[in-house]
């Protein structure tokens, strides 16, 4: 069903309207959120909150076209206070524990995986957002604009910083950043 | 507008396969919606103090004749044989043009009316049961077109798609006039969805049709859906004039 349809109905109080939106939106929510926050239960709490969040604040989407960029930064501000907080938490556990116990199974799996591209934790925060909207969530240059709040020129520079940044990157043992994806392609066969 | 080049489709592609991983699958549906509907149930029944219910009191009295005003332009949202009907509380923004000036100059536009039939060669080729209207002596009808029509006002070269099967059935009573104009819906969707903005007023509503009414600055118009043929169709009337609500009534009841 059409969005502009699908938010007015929900807007006038019809729950199956914004059940249909969840149905729609909760895998790419919260895939967003898992890829930032790296955690699947941190993942699930937040897209929870930015549902409800939503269904709250509904009257404010102005129409269905702003709802795709307007969700995503309801998502991102949240998987930001999230990030904060837990920096705040592992500043202070760290000197109390050693990394090893800190690290869950899951936290493990993603280090093997996502993370164990060592260039992709050197990027910040805000960084990670912009790669993670645009080649993970498949949104748009505009739409990213209007999630992390950033003018269009402005996220075209990031954008090509971040894009020099990956590609001069070089790991300890010196390979680039296309001999990565070369031995990871290696290794999955 | 940002412009994406080659190279950033490059870089892109190879990131997406150095950090794709695969992401666990969740459905938290009824989760959210079991919270939203508890949310809903406390609202509902929550705590009124004496003080909130004075309040309260004290909004209701103040705004008890601004409600009167508003009445009619209400938000609703209602179904109708699985038609979901959806009106909207917006300012009617009104075309200066007549909606009989607009018509007249569609139909004698080559551009905007592809093919005009005859009413017989309609009943064969038009994709829906075709509505004639009953005799009624209070209104003359003075002419019907039909036709493959090109509703669309604005002058698209795509709009060779958008022609559709429409009949105009012109009416007139001292001096005034009302157009039915009758074509059919389409909805992808199982369920079909119509959406009014402004002070609509249901006037009619039988099993077989349902009437919505409203007065806009020059004109009165009614739109009636009539016998849902299959679950994602419906004719629509449409009837456009200067006459006064009750004749636009009765006019579309000539059709029921």
């Amino acid at each position: 069903m059409d969005m502009d349809l699908l938010l007015k109905k929900a807007q006038l109080g019809d729950d199956k309207a914004f059940e249909e939106i969840v149905e729609q939106f909760q895998k790419k929510i919260f895939s967003y959120c898992y890829y930032v926050l790296r955690n699947t239960h941190e993942a699930e709490d937040i897209t929870q909150e930015v549902f409800l969040k939503v269904y709250k604040n509904i009257q404010r989407c102005s129409d269905g076209n702003a709802f795709n960029p307007w969700i995503y930064k309801i998502a991102s501000n949240q998987c930001r206070t999230v990030l904060k907080r837990k920096t705040k938490l592992q500043r202070l556990l760290k000197a109390f524990t050693s990394k090893s116990a800190q690290m869950s199974s899951e936290q493990a799996y993603f280090e093997k995986t996502v993370s164990n591209i060592e260039w992709f934790q050197t990027l910040k925060v805000i960084e990670k957002q912009i790669l993670i909207l645009r080649i993970i969530n498949d949104q748009t240059f505009e739409a990213i604009s209007k999630i992390l709040d950033i003018k269009p020129a402005s996220l075209r520079k990031r954008y090509e910083r971040i894009k020099k940044k990956v590609e001069k990157y070089r790991d300890s043992e010196g390979s680039d950043l296309y001999q990565q994806l070369r031995f990871r392609i290696r290794e999955e066969n | 507008m940002i412009c994406i080049n080659n190279s950033d489709l490059e870089f892109e592609k190879k990131i997406r396969a150095l950090i794709e991983t695969d992401v666990p699958k969740i459905d938290i549906k009824n989760q959210i919606m079991n919270t939203v509907k508890s949310k809903k149930k406390i609202k509902r029944h929550g705590i009124v103090t004496p003080r909130i219910a004075f309040i309260v009191a004290l909004f209701v009295v103040s705004f008890a004749s601004l409600y009167t005003a508003a009445a009619t332009a209400n938000l609703a949202h209602f179904e109708w044989n699985n038609l979901d009907i959806s009106i909207f509380n917006k300012k009617e923004s009104g075309s200066s043009e007549s909606s009989k000036t607009r018509i007249e100059a569609l139909l004698s536009n080559k551009n905007k009316a592809l093919k005009i039939v005859t009413l017989d060669e309609a009943y064969e080729s038009f994709p829906y049961k075709i509505y004639r209207p009953n005799v009624n002596k209070a209104f003359t009808l003075d002419r019907s077109v039909a036709g493959w029509i090109d509703t669309n006002l604005e002058t698209k070269k795509e709009a060779l798609n958008h022609f559709e099967p429409v009949i105009y059935d012109f009416f007139s009573k001292n001096n005034k006039w009302a157009i039915v104009i009758q074509s059919l819906d389409y909805s992808i969707d199982q369920k079909i969805n119509s959406i009014y903005v402004g002070a609509w007023e249901k006037v009619i509503e039988t099993e077989d049709a349902l009437g919505l009414f409203i007065a806009d600055k020059d004109e009165n118009r009614i739109d009636l859906q009539v016998n849902k043929l299959e679950k994602n169709h419906v004719v629509k009337l449409q009837i456009v004039g200067t006459f006064s609500k009750g004749d636009l009534i009765n006019v579309a009841k000539l059709y029921l």
